[in-house]
């Protein structure tokens, strides 16, 4: 008896590698890049443009604009002389005025702005430890402090040399965050902890009451603030952003998929107009232009595009989408050889998992293809009784192709 | 009786239990020495900012050294008793095949033990000298998971050996890998924080996979 499950935890394992090992092998052969159009906005021609690679030619790439009409890179360019300053500059024809706005590379490199929220940020592991800069420093870099700060039922700074709390500096700060009715532990604290930014802005921090304060060091002195945004919006994430276009502090995002900018005008909220924006299945991009708000948004099957002016306004939206991968054709077989595939690692996320994602119907065709195939080795070829090791039909009936291998090559003995 | 394979056990692996905790310390020696050299040589607030934001673990090193000093001590404690068979005399003694093999596959699992609190014990105090504990709590974790590939390689090397036919021994090496591997996928710390659970209880299995060869030993299987 011993030995008989000692034989079936050695399967259970073999299958459980196997169903690691055969759809990795599987996937390095099938598995395809996604080739996914690059929307842009023309501000020329007041419509969406795209650059795509061919699917017959992987080395070039076609150039149109939302009415069909195609064009060659330069003439592609030209239309987009907010992306592509540098090159009209070069070829001459970076025009002189857009819209009426006088236009040459400083003011366009003034008044632009990107920022990027990916999904994988929603799903990475971090150490809360950071560095609070002199963010109205005498010089003119920013300089790396010599502590780095935390926040669990006090705001505590460590000396990095020493290894040890500053207590004069954790007091000071203790002190005016309590002042403004600060109540710890932190739940969230967003900031830039680098010196590789223009000027720095602290960080925002969010407090047991999901109350966002603002923290930051001026000329040596704790600086915070008890901002007004609203406590029932169930921040998920916030990204400060240092830009010198001192348009919006932060963004935001909500549980609820909402976007929101933290202006520097007292705080106050812009909500973004981004509908079905889904923060744990999208990557998101933000381009701001002197005279366009662009996002795009994009899933695995399906990318927006929303246009709007200088007040969030919408002027135009795009939408397109794609087969996506689970609908591939060799997706549908490998469900069929595959009753699950375990997944270990996924572009979403920086953690490592152990998901069984399952195949659905699809996989019965590969469960009776590997149970009839069983049962013909086990009677036929090496002549057993079926009904001595019937658990062993049962495992093929879960895990097919898997459980059959192993079942077929880790043979019953005559057990005692 | 449980004396006695005490002492053949003992015999056979104490070299590789000496050698081993020697090699451990010694690693550890080398982390803490090189964590030392960062800090001498670098501003210390930079060095803490290294490896909080560009998550770098410091004792990478370690990554296989579990699975190493497993796998000598599965073959130094088992390839003797695979010598003519010699294993085969157990047999003959008033003591179940079952009770003996768990009794040497925990002597070899509790050496295992040792050196997993060593390299804890180590990571501990390392640390606790250089960094704030939120560094060091997540050492402690992000080992974990080879720790984990120590006990399972351990148990695997130990049926591979058991086992008398090679068909069976390339099967399980190359059929239990791909288990094994998936606990060395680590980038940076705290990644297995929602996933080492069900590695732990799938490792659960490796507990008993030795009974089945040793089993096929008895029964003089040669398929």
């Amino acid at each position: 008896m011993n030995a008989k499950l000692s034989r079936y935890s050695i399967i259970i394992l073999i299958t459980i590698s196997l169903s690691i090992l055969l759809p990795n092998l599987y996937w390095m052969i099938f598995d395809k890049p996604l080739r996914t159009p690059q929307i842009s906005y023309s501000p020329i021609i007041k419509d969406f443009v795209y650059s795509q690679t061919n699917d017959n030619n992987r080395d070039e790439k076609t150039y149109r604009d939302n009415q069909g009409n195609s064009y060659d890179r330069k003439s592609y360019e030209a239309l987009l002389p907010f992306s592509f300053y540098y090159n009209l500059d070069k070829w001459g024809i970076l025009p002189d005025s857009i819209d009426g706005i006088p236009v040459n590379i400083s003011y366009i490199r003034r008044n632009s702005q990107f920022v990027r929220i990916r999904s994988v940020y929603f799903h990475t592991p971090m150490i809360q430890l950071n560095p609070l800069f002199e963010s109205q420093s005498d010089f003119t870099r920013l300089e790396m402090p010599n502590e780095l700060f935390r926040i669990s039922d006090k705001l505590e700074f460590l000396n990095a040399r020493s290894n040890s709390v500053v207590d004069s500096l954790s007091e000071l700060y203790n002190q005016a965050m309590t002042e403004q009715e600060f109540q710890f532990p932190a739940k969230y604290i967003a900031g830039n902890p680098t010196t590789r930014k223009a000027f720095d802005e602290g960080y925002f921090i969010i407090d047991a009451t999901n109350t966002v304060f603002h923290l930051k060091q001026i000329k040596g002195k704790p600086y915070c603030v008890r901002t007004n945004i609203p406590t029932d919006l169930n921040i998920r994430y916030i990204t400060v952003q240092e830009n010198s276009r001192r348009e919006f502090y932060a963004i935001m995002v909500t549980l609820e998929n909402d976007l929101y900018l933290i202006s520097y005008d007292d705080y106050k909220l812009i909500r973004l107009p981004i509908d079905d924006f889904i923060a744990d299945e999208m990557d998101l991009m933000f381009y701001i232009d002197p005279i366009y708000r662009t996002f795009k948004y994009y899933s695995d099957k399906e990318l927006k595009c929303i246009v709007t002016d200088h007040d969030y306004n919408v002027i135009d939206t795009y939408q397109t989408s794609w087969t996506p991968k689970t609908e591939w054709v060799s997706s549908k077989i490998a469900a069929s050889i595959f009753p699950f595939q375990a997944e270990r690692e996924n572009a979403r996320t920086d953690y490592i998992l152990f998901n069984l994602k399952f195949s659905g119907w699809l996989a019965l065709i590969g469960i009776f293809l590997a149970l009839g195939i069983t049962i013909f080795v086990k009677v036929r070829i090496h002549g057993e009784n079926l009904k001595e090791n019937w658990f062993d039909l049962l495992i093929v009936a879960v895990t097919g192709l898997y459980g059959a291998l192993a079942v077929l090559l880790i043979r019953p003995e005559p057990w005692d | 009786m449980f004396k006695a394979i005490l002492y053949k056990e003992w015999l056979k692996i104490r070299w590789v239990v000496l050698g081993s905790i020697l090699a451990v310390l010694g690693f550890l020696v080398y982390i803490g020495l090189n964590v030392r050299q960062y800090f001498e040589m670098n501003d210390p607030i930079n060095v803490w900012i290294f490896f909080v934001q560009q998550k770098v673990l410091y004792y990478s090193i370690l990554k296989y050294i579990p699975v190493f000093i497993a796998i000598i001590l599965a073959v130094v404690q088992f390839v003797p008793e695979m010598v003519k068979k010699r294993y085969r005399l157990t047999f003959h003694l008033p003591f179940s095949e079952t009770k003996s093999l768990f009794i040497m596959s925990f002597i070899g699992m509790g050496h295992i033990l040792l050196v997993s609190v060593i390299l804890l014990l180590g990571l501990t105090i390392i640390g606790s000298i250089y960094f704030p504990v939120e560094l060091t709590a997540s050492s402690l974790v992000s080992v974990l998971p080879w720790l984990l590939a120590g006990f399972a390689s351990y148990l695997t090397t130990s049926a591979v050996v058991l086992d008398p036919s090679w068909k069976y021994r390339v099967l399980f090496v190359l059929f239990l890998t791909p288990f094994i591997q998936s606990l060395f996928l680590e980038q940076g710390y705290y990644e297995y924080k929602y996933s080492i659970v069900f590695f732990f209880l799938i490792s659960l299995l490796f507990g008993i996979i030795i009974l089945f060869p040793g089993y096929r030993l008895r029964k003089g299987s040669v398929k």
